[in-house]
């Protein structure tokens, strides 16, 4: 039960989800925006690295950074059009964090249906890195390790460039509190702005990172938002670090579940961990008062 | 006479449809400590959250060094020279000790200078030199007040806001808390202090504005404020 095989496995589904969520939860810790529309930032890298490659012939590999770079636009787009008028006015921000979640929603629809009209609804995939490899006595399709190292490498930067760099710094200071990050100087709007290239470009570096090994379709996104606030409800709002943790955590369960009880239950799994933490720990585990407000 | 630093010209400001200051007027020259003083409510803090820029007033004008900047973010104020130490203290919770000091340099203008004030900051405030490595919600009122001095000082200020500073602390911390301002003054930085403790404020301020349900209501130098029948018998107790 407790394999070497299983855990590597896990690895590569808490990997991914851990990277999924630490966007999402960024942009809703210093903003207190809810981005429905996650998942179909996923959706759209794995489609831009999908393109990429079976018309350009670009290594997939090699567009993962530029993928999450185009995503990035996306995300300074999204802001200067959609969000920087809700902050102009105090009442408009008060009412930000339900206001956010109809835009994020009609988003995600518009760019849903959009992304089927463009590109079809059939799935589509593409063959890469499709060699079994073997570690110990654990194997792994290349591609998902591939996709894990990336995903976990990734992790670790945003968490040390929170931890190390002045930016990060001021980007967790606004996070605590705004008011108390604007009269150091910090400035909420130039945040907010990096805190959506961070988070949007996340999104499109892991769609890239999931058409590695995964079947992509213009209606996949969904599924990934709700990974993602399982994990964020788990790993506590706001919290960059418990993201991670509780995206591999979250993998864990589910690899561990599934091989127990049989893949039938894997959606229940997930929502059942969504609904005990809710009611067991609404903080998080890991979520103080200050940072779960 | 020193140059006037910071300006209110009717400045009128409040939350939505609630009006807390009614075109309140008053300036802080360059190097010198102004207080405000008046009762709970009388619009101080509202005052200090106008001048730096966390709110925006709905008439009048807020102008430093002769130049209207109303329109600047509180981020922006801090650049120009203005660091707010907020009633509440709104220290960073999370943050270390040392975090929480690093941040306050966050401004172009200070960072460079940044570990060199921070020592100085554990000179002036031995007690944080202790606490460095602790998070800052865990300490007590008293050191997470100085924390708050010291973040605000390590933004290289030259206007200090200080809002309620003594509020809630012990009274031979208030002491020590008034010794080190007097040390911030003496290094050139222009104070407005807002305070409860208008006994020791007086001693330390040159000149008073005394607010009243939003408006200023008396103002002069501190020695004829000490003297003023009014003010002795409302904020000093005395008759």
């Amino acid at each position: 039960m407790l394999s070497f095989q299983l855990l590597i496995a896990a690895l590569a589904t808490g990997s991914v989800y851990a990277l999924i969520a630490v966007g999402l939860n960024l942009i809703y810790g210093t903003m207190r925006l809810l981005n429905v529309a996650h998942g179909d930032l996923v959706m759209l890298g794995a489609y831009a690295t999908y393109w990429s490659f079976s018309l350009l012939h670009v290594d997939p590999l090699i567009a993962v950074p530029f993928v999450g770079l185009l995503a990035a636009g996306i995300g300074a787009a999204a802001y200067f059009f959609l969000f920087q008028h809700f902050l102009r006015t105090g009442s408009l921000t008060d009412r930000i964090e339900a206001n956010s979640l109809l835009v994020f929603f009609g988003l995600s629809i518009a760019i849903e249906n959009l992304a089927s009209l463009a590109f079809s609804g059939n799935p589509q995939a593409y063959e890469y890195l499709d060699r079994v490899i073997r570690i110990g006595s654990a194997s792994i399709v290349g591609n998902r390790l591939a996709a894990l190292i990336i995903a976990l490498c990734t992790c670790i930067g945003v968490l040390l460039f929170f931890r190390l760099t002045t930016l990060g710094l001021a980007v967790r200071a606004i996070i605590q509190s705004r008011d108390a990050a604007e009269i150091v100087g910090v400035s909420a709007r130039k945040t907010y702005l990096l805190t959506f290239c961070i988070g949007f470009g996340l999104a499109g570096m892991t769609g890239a990172v999931v058409s590695l090994y995964s079947q992509i379709w213009p209606f996949m996104g969904f599924s990934y938002t709700i990974v993602g606030f399982v994990i964020i409800i788990l790993g506590g709002l706001g919290n960059i670090v418990g993201s991670i943790v509780g995206g591999l955590l979250l993998g864990v369960l589910e690899t561990f579940g599934v091989a127990a009880v049989g893949a039938n239950y894997r959606s229940i799994l997930i929502y059942g961990v969504f609904i005990a933490i809710i009611i067991i720990r609404p903080q998080g585990l890991f979520g103080t008062k200050s940072t779960a407000r | 006479m020193s140059a006037t630093l910071l300006e209110l010209r009717a400045v009128t400001a409040g939350y939505g449809d609630v009006v807390v200051l009614h075109e309140i007027s008053f300036s802080a020259r360059e190097g010198s400590v102004t207080a405000l003083i008046g009762s709970n409510g009388a619009g101080k803090t509202t005052t200090m959250r106008c001048v730096a820029g966390l709110l925006r007033p709905d008439n009048g004008t807020i102008a430093w060094r002769g130049g209207v900047i109303n329109a600047l973010s509180a981020s922006e104020r801090v650049e120009l020279g203005i660091s707010l130490v907020p009633e509440g203290r709104l220290i960073f919770p999370d943050f270390t000790v040392e975090e929480n000091l690093s941040i306050g340099a966050f401004n172009p203008r200070a960072k460079p200078n940044r570990n060199r004030r921070r020592d100085e900051m554990y000179g002036l405030f031995p007690r944080l030199r202790e606490r460095r490595g602790q998070h800052a919600g865990t300490m007590s009122g008293g050191e997470q007040q100085m924390l708050a001095l010291a973040r605000g000082l390590m933004a290289e200020p030259k206007l200090l806001l200080l809002d309620e500073p003594s509020l809630g602390l012990a009274p031979s911390i208030i002491s020590q808390l008034f010794d080190i301002v007097d040390t911030v003054r003496r290094m050139g930085v222009t104070i407005v202090i807002v305070e409860q403790n208008v006994h020791r404020t007086l001693q330390i301020a040159d000149y008073v504005y005394v607010l009243e349900n939003g408006q200023i209501v008396i103002h002069g130098d501190a020695q004829s404020c000490a003297e003023n029948p009014n003010i002795k018998q409302a904020y000093l107790g005395l008759y």
